[in-house]
């Protein structure tokens, strides 16, 4: 049973990967015992699973998954949600229900063009994403920042346990949410600190594949820092 | 899906609302700095003139062909400048394909108007024969990818393709006209043209807007100068409308953008 690829190995689409006892994961598909990808991304073999992780490519949505979206359409049967994906998203009254402090629950109506965060709870191909915001955490989102990062270098925005995600919190802001689907939201109390956060997110996308990114995050934030404050000394003297 | 673009999200609304009134834009730029403009020359073999013009992310192709045939009756010594814009599917996720739409005829009539005005091209050298046969010019725009502010871009581009032009010269014997094989000239151009755009938002104004800009924008003023700094042309377009103050400052601020445009302008011409 060989496996034709290391671990986070670039592959291409019709590459043979493995051939023999496997299953075949995301971006890959089985023929004559054969597995080979269907997709341009890193090759992961987990247990008997062989996955391809795209390079790039829009959001396709899952169930759990947390994302950020933008009202289409409000109705009292419901709302249509944009979800940066191709499928629109369907969000019913039963859980539009914000969860405050202490689980008290709130009714929440929204307008179209407000933004929200919400949870997938129920997707197949058969019909549309349907959300839910009744979870600690979810719902309206007001005032600050939205940018649009690939939907695929999210899980580098977050990182390793959520090393990247703690450090931007930890050095700029505490009020930052990613959505799966490439939707970052934040709220900053300066303009400095809103450029460094975006230079960084742009870079953090930029420089995805590489490895030893948080500790080089770490630095630029440092140093772009240093950069605000001798402005900031320089326009004082 | 086209509802989604449509739509402007509220926190993306305010956020690019709250950056200008702090004299700022979100992707960097002052109220009136432009984008970086990138014009190439002669880049489809098969036009007799072609210009592809890059302002950001906004990209335009212009090409031009030309053809011998009869004048219109009211001007029988004059040539014929036929121009018209296509907003290509792959530009836009708005954008669809079929026949010219508003924004399209639009974008032909301003780029139109800009050439027709400021009489940098000479109609009447255009003829062989009055009223028989002259040189009918067809102008194509092609927006390749659409990142706001189409109408100065697709300017720049009509210009410099009209810089690239080449016409044969023709024998004529009688009402006979032959064009000779080989012998292409350039026309010639009087001076250039700057078309330039300027976005009111809220009560601020802000020079050469994105499309994320523009679909927030109340409304929009383009001017057209040539180089002497003399007004060609003028469109105004969008929901909300200018005081007369605000019509006198987004001449100002176009014409000091227009530097640029010129500066550009030169590098081809």
């Amino acid at each position: 049973m060989p496996v034709n690829f290391e671990n986070n190995q670039i592959v291409s689409p019709g590459e043979l990967l493995a051939e023999g006892d496997y299953l075949s994961g995301e971006g890959s598909f089985k023929e004559d015992n054969k597995i080979y990808s269907s997709i341009l991304g890193l090759a992961v073999l987990k247990g008997k699973i062989i996955s391809v992780i795209p390079l790039q490519g829009p959001y396709y949505p899952k169930v759990g998954d947390i994302v950020i979206g933008k009202v289409l359409n409000s109705s009292p049967a419901g709302m249509r949600v944009d979800i940066n994906s191709l499928y629109s998203a369907a969000i019913f009254p039963s859980s539009m229900n914000e969860k405050g402090p202490r689980s008290r629950e709130k009714f929440v109506q929204f307008d179209v063009g407000e933004n929200l965060i919400a949870k997938i709870i129920s997707f197949d191909r058969t019909h549309d994403p349907i959300l839910t915001i009744d979870e600690v955490g979810l719902g309206k989102l007001v005032g600050g920042r939205i940018i649009k990062i690939h939907p695929t270098k999210v899980p580098r925005v977050i990182g390793k346990k959520g090393s990247m995600i703690k450090l931007l919190k930890e050095e700029l802001t505490d009020k930052i949410k990613i959505g799966q689907n490439g939707i970052v939201w934040f709220s900053t109390n300066s303009d400095a600190i809103e450029d460094i956060l975006v230079a960084v997110l742009r870079k953090i996308e930029r420089e995805a594949h590489t490895s030893g990114l948080t500790d080089r995050v770490k630095e630029t934030i440092k140093k772009l820092k240093e950069e605000r404050l001798n402005v900031i000394r320089r326009e004082n003297t | 899906m086209s509802e989604v673009y449509k739509i402007v999200s509220e926190i993306e609304r305010n956020q690019i609302i709250a950056k200008i009134a702090k004299g700022k834009r979100l992707d960097g730029r002052s109220l009136d700095e432009y984008r970086t403009i990138k014009i190439e020359t002669g880049i489809v073999s098969k036009a007799d003139g072609s210009a592809k013009v890059e302002l950001g992310d906004t990209k335009v192709i212009v090409g031009i062909k030309f053809e011998l045939g009869a004048p219109f009756p009211d001007t029988p010594e004059e040539g014929v400048i036929t121009l018209s814009a296509e907003l290509l599917p792959m530009a836009f996720p708005t954008f669809e394909p079929g026949p010219p739409n508003f924004d399209a005829i639009e974008l032909a009539r301003v780029v139109d108007r800009g050439i027709r005005h400021s009489d940098i091209i000479d109609r009447k050298q255009l003829c062989i024969i009055p009223s028989k046969k002259v040189w009918i010019l067809f102008v194509d725009i092609y927006v390749l990818d659409s990142d706001g502010n189409l109408f100065d871009a697709s300017s720049m581009a009509t210009l410099a393709a009209l810089k690239n032009l080449k016409l044969p010269e023709v024998k004529v014997t009688g009402e006979e006209v032959e064009i000779i094989k080989d012998s292409l000239n350039p026309i010639p151009l009087k001076g250039k043209l700057a078309a330039v755009t300027i976005a009111k938002v809220g009560d601020y104004l802000i020079v050469d807007p994105d499309s994320s800009e523009e679909r927030i924008m109340d409304a929009r003023i383009t001017v057209a100068f040539n180089e002497e700094g003399k007004i060609c042309a003028i469109q105004k377009s969008g929901e909300s409308s200018f005081r007369y103050q605000e019509i006198q400052n987004a001449i100002t601020l176009a014409k000091n953008a227009s530097v640029k445009i010129f500066n550009e302008l030169s590098k081809v011409m």
